[in-house]
C-alpha cells in the first residue's frame, strides 16, 4: 500500500456506500477459485498481472490501483478520496489518479484534457504503458468483485 | 460524432512484456465456449458500446 496517498483530512464513506474489503489476496484467491476449470485463462491473466506491474511505474500504480478499490468499495479505507489536496502528492500521480477516477466511471468519454496531463508527465510510452496496466489491474477488481458478488464468495 | 484526436503518437504500443500477456488473455477468452453465441454476441456489443472501441 502506497503510503504516500494517506491524508488525515479523508471523510469517512457513507454507510450505505461500504462494502466488505477485497484484498489484493483475496482478488487473487477469488479469481483462481473460479478459472480453476480454465487454467489458460488464469495463466494469461496471472502473466498479464506480472508484466503489468512489471512495465509500470510501481508507486504510481498502487495509488491508481489503491484509487480503484475505493471506487469500487472494496478497499479497507478511502485513503486517497482527496488526492488532490493532498500535497505529498506529484503533479504526474494527481494526472494519473484524475485519468484513473474518469477511466472508472466512464471511460469511452474519458476527457482529452485528463489525456493530454497524463501525456505531458509521462511521454507517449511510459503513458500507453500506465493505460494498459490500470486496465490489467481494474479488470482484476472488477471481475473478483463481480463474481464475489454474485457467487458470495467469501471476501 | 465528433473526429477523434490522437492522444499519443501513432505507432505507439504498450510494451510487448505487457502486450503479449494481454493479447493472449483475450484470445483465451474468446476461445472458451461455455457460453451461447447470442448472449456472447450481445455482451461483446454492450462492451464495445461501453468502451467505445469499435470492435
Amino acid at each position: 500500500m502506497p503510503a504516500g496517498g494517506a491524508n488525515p483530512a479523508t471523510p469517512v464513506e457513507p454507510t450505505h456506500h461500504r462494502r466488505t474489503s477485497l484484498s489484493p489476496v483475496g482478488t487473487d484467491a477469488i479469481l483462481e477459485k473460479h478459472l480453476a476449470a480454465h487454467p489458460d485463462v488464469l495463466e494469461q491473466l496471472n502473466l498479464a498481472r506480472d508484466a503489468a506491474w512489471n512495465v509500470a511505474d510501481n508507486r504510481l500504480l498502487g495509488l491508481c490501483e489503491q484509487r480503484i478499490r475505493e471506487i469500487l468499495g472494496v478497499a479497507d479505507s478511502t485513503q486517497l478520496a482527496n488526492w488532490y489536496a493532498d500535497p505529498s502528492l506529484s503533479k504526474a500521480e494527481k494526472a494519473c489518479l484524475a485519468f484513473t477516477e474518469e477511466y472508472m466511471i466512464d471511460v469511452a468519454n474519458l476527457s482529452d484534457e485528463s489525456a493530454a496531463a497524463v501525456r505531458a508527465e509521462l511521454g507517449d510510452q511510459a503513458m500507453v504503458d500506465f493505460v494498459s496496466s490500470l486496465l490489467v489491474v481494474e479488470q482484476r477488481q472488477r471481475i473478483a468483485l463481480t463474481w464475489a458478488t454474485v457467487f458470495g464468495d467469501s471476501k | 460524432m465528433s473526429e477523434r484526436i490522437p492522444r499519443v503518437a501513432s505507432g505507439t504500443y504498450a510494451a510487448v512484456p505487457l502486450r503479449k500477456p494481454l493479447g493472449d488473455w483475450q484470445a483465451a477468452v474468446v476461445r472458451m465456449t461455455n457460453l451461447d453465441p447470442v448472449t456472447t454476441e450481445i455482451i461483446r456489443m454492450r462492451c464495445a458500446v461501453y468502451h467505445d472501441c469499435k470492435t
